[in-house]
Order: C-alpha cells, then sequence, then structure tokens
C-alpha cells in the first residue's frame, strides 16, 4: 500500500504541496496528523478540509489523528498509529510543514516496521522578514532520543542554524556546552535578509562566553547535507556528549536522522514554540524527494 | 572550519569551563559567603546566571582545594571533600522518565541517574589524590568485595586503581541504562537502578576506612539544581531532611526564579534554619564601601594582573574629569543648603550632602543637554546592579575597543570609550525589551513582551521624575510592592508572571532586606541598572527604596498609565504571595 503522512500547517505551501505530492503517486491511503493546540488554527482547519475533500475524490483512504504534544501520551499515541504500517507498505513522508520532532518520531517508529521510507519536502517561494517564531518553550531531547551520555565528557551543542538568532541563543543558554559547532547554511536560500550568517550566530555564541566553531553546509545539496553533519560529528563523538539541533532548512532533519542512526549516542533537541508568525512564507517552490533507509 | 579568539582579560567564561588554574586566580575568597559552604550544614546558594554560584562551588571543591594546597605547598586538608556535581548535563535533562505511568517508578528512574552522578564525581574527585589513591590501595580487594555483594556489581579487574574501577563501573552503568531505555520496546523502565541509602551511603562508609578520610565530610555540591527534574528534586530535598550531618551534607546552587520546589519524595518539607540555611549570592550594591563593590574591584585587579596591568581600576577606569569637577561643586553647593537646615549637626549634613548632591547635578542639567557621560569604575560597578558577569560584559568590550587601536600599550579606558560602551550596551538592552522579550524567553507571549517593555518604561519615567523633584529619597532606584490586597488575585497573578520573566531575562533582581520592624524582611525589586544610562537617569542609587502600589504596577503594565510620581516611602506593606517569586 502506497502511504502519504502529512502534517499540514497555515502555510500555503501545505495544500499545494499535498496537490503535487498526489499527483506525482498513486497513494491508497493518507496519514494526516493534526496538532491538539494548533497554531493559527483559523487557518490550517481549512487546508485540512480541502486536503479532506481532494482524499474523498480521490478515493483514497483517509486517516486523520489528533496529537496533544505537550502530553507524553502522544508518544505512545503514534506507536499505536504506527502499528498498522505493514512491512510491506510504501511510505513517504511530506514533511515541508511537518514539526522535527513529529519527523524524528515518525523514523523511529517507521523503522521498526518498513526498510526505508520516502522524503519529499516542499521548499516556500519566499520567506517572509519579519519575526519567525515567539512565545518558545524550553528546548526538550526528544524521547528515546536522549543520546547515551558518559558521565566523565563535557557536552558539544551542534546546531544547524536557521533565520531565528533567538532559537540559536536559546540552544546555548539551555545547555550550556563546554563547545558549541554551528553548521551554516551556504549559499544563501532565500534569505534575503542575511539573517543566518555565521556573523550573527558564531558572534552571538561567544559573546554567550562559549567556544564557538562554524563550518559551512548546504542542505539543498544531493546529500542534504549528511556528510558534512556526520563528519562533525564522528570527528567529535570520542570526546563529547553531543546534542544536535536542526534550526536551519527542513532537509536537515533527514540528515540528522540519518547520522543518529549511525551514532545513536548523539541527542536530538528540538524547541516548541507557541507562536510563528502567520505570514512566515509564501507559496510553494522547489520539490526535493529523497529517502531514508533503515 | 574557523575559530575566533580574542585576548581580553575581562572575557566572560562560564565557570564550568574554567581550568582550575584560572579558578584559583580569578576566585575571591573574601566578601561573600563562601564561608558557609565549608560547613557541615545543608545550603542553599541561590542567584541568577553569573552571580558566582558556580565558581564558589568549583572552587570549594576537593579538586581546587587539593590543587592549591599542593601549588602553594601546603598541607592537604582532607577534612572536608567537597564534590562538585553539575546538573546541567543531558544526562538531568532527559525525559524519558515521562513515558512511565507509575509514579513510584519514575521517582526510582531519576534517582538512578542522579545518584550514578553523585557516584561518578565522589570517585573522580578522590582520584586527583595520588595521596588517597595509595591509601585506598591496600583496601582495594575488600572493597570491591563488598561493593559487589551490596551493589550487585561487576568491577573491571584490571583498572588502575580503586576508584578507576568504580567510575568504570558508573560509565557502564550509565551507559548500559540509558541503552535499555531508549530501545523501542522498552517503556523507559530499569529494574536495576540504584538508590542514595543502598549505593551512595554504604560507599561514603567504605571511604571512611581509609585513613586519611577517617573523619572526612563528604559536602555534596549540586549545582544548578533548578536543571533537575521533579522527581530529583523532591528525591534531593528527602535526602537534606536527614538530620545527621556528620558524614555528608548538601551543598545546592540554584537559580532564584524556578528556584525548586522544597517538598520531599514522601510529600514532606524541608525547613529553613531547620534543615538547611539559604545563602544569596546576589549582594546589596549601595556604594563604593558595599561588599560587592569591594568584591567587585578585587576581581577587576586579579582580571588586570593576568595581562600584567598593576593600575588601580579606579585609575584603569577613570571617571569623566569634567562631570568629577560639577559632582564637586554640586557637593559644595549641598553643603551649604545642609549648613543652613542643620548648623553644626556633621552627620545630618554629611547625609543630606549624600542624598542630594547628584540628584541636584541631574536636576538642574538642561533639559536639551546631551545625555550624561557614564564612565568611572564605580559606575560601572553600579551599572552590573550586583552580578558579576554584568560587570565584567562592559569591562570586555570597553577593554575590546581600545585594544583594536593600541594593542601593545593599554594603560586606561578613556572615559569617552566608557561612556560610548555603557550608552551603546543600554540601548541595546532597551532594543532588545522593545523588539520583544517573547522571542528570547521561554514561555513569554507577545501580549507579556510588551506589557513587560510597558512597565520599565513608567518605572523609568517614576525614577527620572523623582530624580528631578525634590523630595526626600530621590535617587530611590530599588522598589517594593504595597497595597497587594487592593488588586484582584487573577491580576496578582498576571503581574507575578511579568516579574517572573523579566527576572528570569535579568531586567529584574531580587533582593531581601531585614524590616524595619524586628525580624520581618521585605523584598525589593532591583531594575537592571544598565537600563539607566540610556534614560540619561543616575545609575548611582542611594541605601532607601520606594514603596509602589500594586495597581499602580498593573496600570503601568497593563493599561500603560504613568506610575504616580509621589508616593509614601514609608508604610512598606509585603504579601506573602511576593515573597515567593
Amino acid at each position: 500500500m502506497n502511504i502519504l503522512i502529512v502534517y499540514p500547517s497555515w502555510e500555503e505551501r501545505s495544500a499545494l504541496g499535498f496537490d503535487k505530492d498526489i499527483e506525482s503517486t498513486k497513494f491508497d491511503r493518507v496519514i494526516l496528523f493534526e496538532n491538539a493546540a494548533p497554531i493559527n488554527s483559523e487557518k490550517i482547519s481549512p487546508i485540512i478540509a480541502v486536503i479532506e475533500r481532494k482524499c474523498n475524490d480521490s478515493k483514497i483512504n483517509y486517516d486523520k489523528i489528533i496529537l496533544d504534544f505537550n502530553s507524553a501520551s502522544c508518544w505512545g499515541e503514534l506507536k499505536n498509529q504506527m502499528a498498522s504500517i505493514n512491512r510491506d507498505d510504501c511510505i513517504t513522508l511530506d514533511i515541508c510543514t511537518m514539526s522535527r520532532n513529529l519527523i524524528w518520531a515518525l523514523l523511529f517508529f517507521l523503522k521498526e516496521k518498513v526498510s526505508s521510507v520516502e522524503i519529499v519536502y516542499h521548499q516556500p517561494y519566499k520567506y517572509s522578514n519579519e519575526w519567525l517564531s515567539r512565545d518558545a518553550e524550553l528546548p526538550r531531547l526528544l524521547f528515546k532520543h536522549s543520546g547515551i551520555v558518559s558521565i566523565e565528557k563535557q557536552t558539544l551543542l551542534v546546531i544547524i542554524t536557521g533565520f531565528d538568532l533567538e532559537r540559536t541563543k536559546q540552544l546555548v543558554y539551555f545547555y550550556n556546552p563546554s563547545r558549541v559547532i554551528l553548521l551554516i547554511q551556504k549559499p544563501n536560500r532565500l534569505d534575503e535578509n542575511n539573517r543566518n550568517t555565521s556573523k550573527l550566530h558564531a558572534d552571538e555564541c561567544i559573546k554567550m562566553g562559549v567556544k564557538t566553531e562554524y563550518t559551512e553546509i548546504d542542505c539543498y545539496s544531493e546529500d542534504w547535507g549528511y556528510g558534512v553533519i556526520e563528519k562533525v560529528i564522528s570527528e567529535n563523538l570520542k570526546s563529547f556528549n553531543i546534542v544536535v539541533s536542526s534550526l536551519g532548512p527542513k532537509l536537515s532533519a533527514v540528515s540528522v536522522y540519518k547520522t543518529y542512526l549511525k551514532h545513536p549516542e548523539i541527542a536530538l533537541t528540538y524547541i516548541p514554540c507557541r507562536e510563528y508568525n502567520v505570514n512566515y512564507c509564501e507559496g510553494i517552490g522547489n520539490c526535493f524527494e529523497g529517502s531514508i533507509k533503515f | 572550519m574557523k575559530m575566533k579568539e580574542v585576548i581580553n582579560p575581562f572575557e566572560y567564561e562560564a565557570a564550568n569551563n574554567l581550568s582550575e588554574e584560572d579558578i584559583i586566580n580569578y576566585y575571591i575568597e573574601d566578601y561573600n559567603y563562601s564561608r558557609f559552604i565549608r560547613s557541615t550544614k545543608n545550603i542553599f546558594l541561590i542567584g541568577e546566571r553569573g552571580s558566582g554560584k558556580t565558581m564558589t562551588l568549583l572552587y570549594n571543591s576537593f579538586k581546587i582545594q587539593y590543587k592549591s594546597c599542593k601549588d602553594n605547598g601546603m598541607q592537604v586538608d582532607y577534612e572536608k571533600i567537597g564534590v562538585h556535581i553539575p546538573c546541567n548535563t543531558p544526562l538531568f535533562h532527559k525525559k524519558e522518565y515521562k513515558l512511565l505511568s507509575n509514579e513510584h517508578q519514575k521517582y526510582i528512574i531519576c534517582e538512578h541517574f542522579l545518584v550514578l552522578s553523585i557516584l561518578y564525581s565522589i570517585a573522580d574527585t578522590i582520584s586527583v589524590s595520588e595521596e588517597l589513591i595509595e591509601a585506598t590501595e591496600s583496601h582495594r580487594e575488600e572493597f570491591l568485595d563488598e561493593l559487589t555483594y551490596t551493589w550487585d556489581a561487576a568491577f573491571n579487574d584490571k583498572a588502575s586503581n580503586f576508584y578507576e574501577a568504580i567510575k568504570q563501573y558508573v560509565n557502564k552503568e550509565t551507559i548500559d541504562t540509558q541503552k535499555y531505555i531508549n530501545r523501542y520496546d522498552s517503556d523507559a523502565f530499569y529494574a536495576g537502578a540504584l538508590s542514595f541509602s543502598s549505593t551512595i551511603l554504604p560507599f561514603l562508609n567504605i571511604l571512611r576506612r581509609v585513613e586519611l578520610l577517617k573523619s572526612s565530610h563528604f559536602m555534596i555540591m549540586i549545582d544548578d539544581a533548578h536543571d533537575m527534574n521533579e522527581y530529583q528534586i523532591k528525591t534531593l530535598n528527602s535526602w537534606i531532611s536527614f538530620r545527621d550531618h556528620s558524614v555528608f551534607s548538601f551543598k545546592v546552587a540554584t537559580a532564584k526564579i524556578g528556584r525548586p520546589l522544597r517538598t520531599t519524595s514522601t510529600e514532606g518539607v524541608i525547613l529553613e534554619g531547620h534543615d538547611y540555611l539559604t545563602v544569596d549570592m546576589e549582594q546589596e550594591l549601595q556604594n563604593r564601601e558595599s561588599t560587592f563593590s569591594k568584591w567587585a574591584k578585587e576581581i577587576v585587579v586579579k582580571r588586570l594582573q593576568k595581562v600584567n596591568i598593576t593600575i588601580d581600576p579606579e585609575e584603569f577606569f577613570p571617571a569623566n574629569k569634567e562631570q568629577t569637577i560639577q559632582l564637586e561643586e554640586y557637593k559644595e553647593k549641598a553643603r551649604k543648603i545642609a549648613l543652613g537646615k542643620y548648623g553644626d549637626n556633621q552627620k545630618a549634613i554629611g547625609d543630606y550632602v549624600y542624598k542630594y548632591h547628584r540628584a541636584m547635578y541631574f536636576r538642574e542639567r538642561s533639559d536639551k543637554a546631551n545625555k550624561p557621560p557614564y564612565a568611572g569604575f564605580e559606575t560601572i560597578v553600579e551599572c552590573s546592579s550586583g552580578i558579576i558577569r554584568n560587570l565584567l560584559d562592559p569591562c570586555y568590550w570597553m577593554f575590546d575597543n581600545v585594544i583594536k587601536n593600541s594593542p601593545d600599550c593599554i594603560t586606561s579606558i578613556p572615559a569617552a570609550v566608557q561612556n560610548e560602551v555603557i550608552s551603546i550596551r543600554s540601548q541595546r538592552l532597551w532594543d532588545d525589551l522593545e523588539d520583544g522579550l517573547d522571542t528570547r524567553i521561554p514561555n513569554c507571549s507577545a501580549e507579556q513582551a510588551n506589557q513587560i517593555y510597558s512597565l520599565f518604561d513608567k518605572l523609568m519615567i517614576l525614577f527620572s521624575q523623582r530624580l528631578k523633584a525634590d523630595i526626600a529619597e530621590p535617587r530611590a532606584i530599588v522598589f517594593s510592592i504595597s497595597a497587594l490586597e487592593d488588586v484582584e488575585t487573577k491580576q496578582i497573578d498576571e503581574l507575578r508572571a511579568l516579574f517572573e520573566i523579566s527576572m528570569k531575562a535579568q531586567y529584574m533582581y531580587m533582593r531581601r532586606r531585614s524590616g524595619k520592624e524586628k525580624g520581618t524582611q521585605i523584598t525589593l525589586y532591583v531594575p537592571n541598572r544598565m537600563l539607566f544610562p540610556a534614560r540619561g537617569l543616575d545609575v548611582h542609587g542611594q541605601f532607601s527604596h520606594v514603596s509602589i502600589k500594586a495597581g499602580d504596577l498593573c496600570n503601568a503594565a497593563f493599561r500603560n498609565k504613568n506610575i504616580p510620581s509621589f508616593v509614601s516611602e514609608s508604610n512598606v506593606k509585603q504579601l506573602e504571595l511576593f515573597d515567593q517569586l
């Protein structure tokens, strides 16, 4: 069975991306996850309604699953839902508006069910120049991905930086690492205001009194930045407990998970936010397709 | 990969990242409460980030004390063995315990990680001493046999010494637990979990059979306790409630905001004075004679010495000459007025000059004049609001500014550079506040961010009006809250949330001071003084505070209304609610 898993947001590309997904592949089933307390909910409901209608029109089986991300029970609920997946099912994950924690959790459960997962990502046409996220909660380590910590080692924080400098600072402040390595997207994509530069992010970390290094990564390259991430991790794994966060291009979240599969000692962290700019981005841009093998 | 390094004596490095030499070199033993640490009492050290908690614990740890004694050719003291346990590690941030439905199991697994951390730190701490390793070796077999039985553990026969064997065991146990918990099919419980009473207590008793440790007291120093989860905190509180302090005590460093609850795992409560004492690491700051000012001066002296500068801080950070002359003139003016009022009562004259000369200087400045200059070591100390990290920050940028132009010969930081840096740092604080703390501070909404900006804006207007008014305490820039009972509980809760966010963001600090009535304490709120220069206000406060009605603070924050300027300075009334902030 061909199964598409989506997590729509208020962004235009949620609906536009879904159209492209079902045009390119004939899916038998769509599993749609919805946040029990969605952000910008008034704009999400119509998008979900459109997806539901299109599934009906195209005679695709449709399951909507509501998850309470603020409760630990969400983990068990995901596990239960993924129990319906069979070993010979072909799974496609549309990650374009899916939160990192959900991407990683789904990959964790799917790893037990199938041998690979197809990934599809729709870039927006452009990002807003205004603020992106506000009212963040404390960073969290993902359940079952909190690393294999050695007491004698110090902490290294690896951040694939994004447009939001405050989230970089928040991670450094929270984990208080002895060292930070920033992986900064190059070449610049859709960042008209130069918000994701080494000057901004590395300087801020240095000002916070943390030994900071940075290196370039191209998450839109053929391997979605996996080579750079894996190299940084493998070079430092012997000396540090490593916490990794993907704040930058969404494709990096998949590369981070591939790295985790190779090095389960690393911890994966994410920052839930209660508010995102409703004008976060516009339209739909390039489509990236790949897969992750378990 | 590129690395940026700046050589600057004021570079701030979190204490955990400092070398042992730097801890010994930078730590100032006098003028703070570190003497409490070496007692056998349970102590809570409270203060916000940058107030010196970690530095105090680390300096008093056995690792540093041992090195310090050895470096200075002194006899090592084994009476107090300080064991530093940092909680801000990924091990403490693990959340898998939340996947368990059984409360008891949550306690067990959380205690397990805490116990492993303590056990490792004890072994690691003691193994810095060659003498202790040697003294233990003759007991090695006997001790390991005993622990094998007690802990149902297996040790590496090839470990280089007893403590190494313990460390290897802890590491293996820690890794095995995590691997098990992270498994797909595991429910996150680990049946082989260790407890304090079955692991740490027998271990300490065994250690005291080593001749050098026979009368040792182990100070278990839990650092950043606010990073522990609720189950670990309650477990720690249960240990703190043990009555016998002869073998071990706890020294717990924690933030003021978000300070852990004091309930135990059996829902009992630990009591101040009975089970523990509290030491506030944030210090009062009124004038150059204050304890903090002296402490700050010694810190800067040591930092400058590190780059071979032996100039007095007051000379290195000179005040603005013109302003100094003008302030002297205002002292004379104030003295003349006081003479007319108090005759030959020298104390009253001195008090009057202290209270009013700076206010007169600010009051008589033309509204069209530029902002007053901010320079001088005393001004920098005042800008710090009594927090070491805030002291080092502007010094770093001042030094950085000067070193760019004359890297080989720095004899002072010109007053103009100091003024420029302070003005920029102050404006940056306001810019961040205006942009909204919601982008920076966890659990702060956009609405709360606007309310906090409004609150601070109105506080500055209040302090500005008071500074320029002919009133009794014009330079009071600290406030207490009164008339809480006149405001609805819901609104007080909302105000309380704003204060908590402001304190987390270090825009506000909280201090306790003895009240006028014997045995009472009042809670004072201290806006970060670095906010003042951008508004042209005096950063030099005086030993008094303004009592502001809760309703007026609510109006300022929620309705953007000015705070009435001439509120009564007596009748300070406190409610317990804000004591919990």
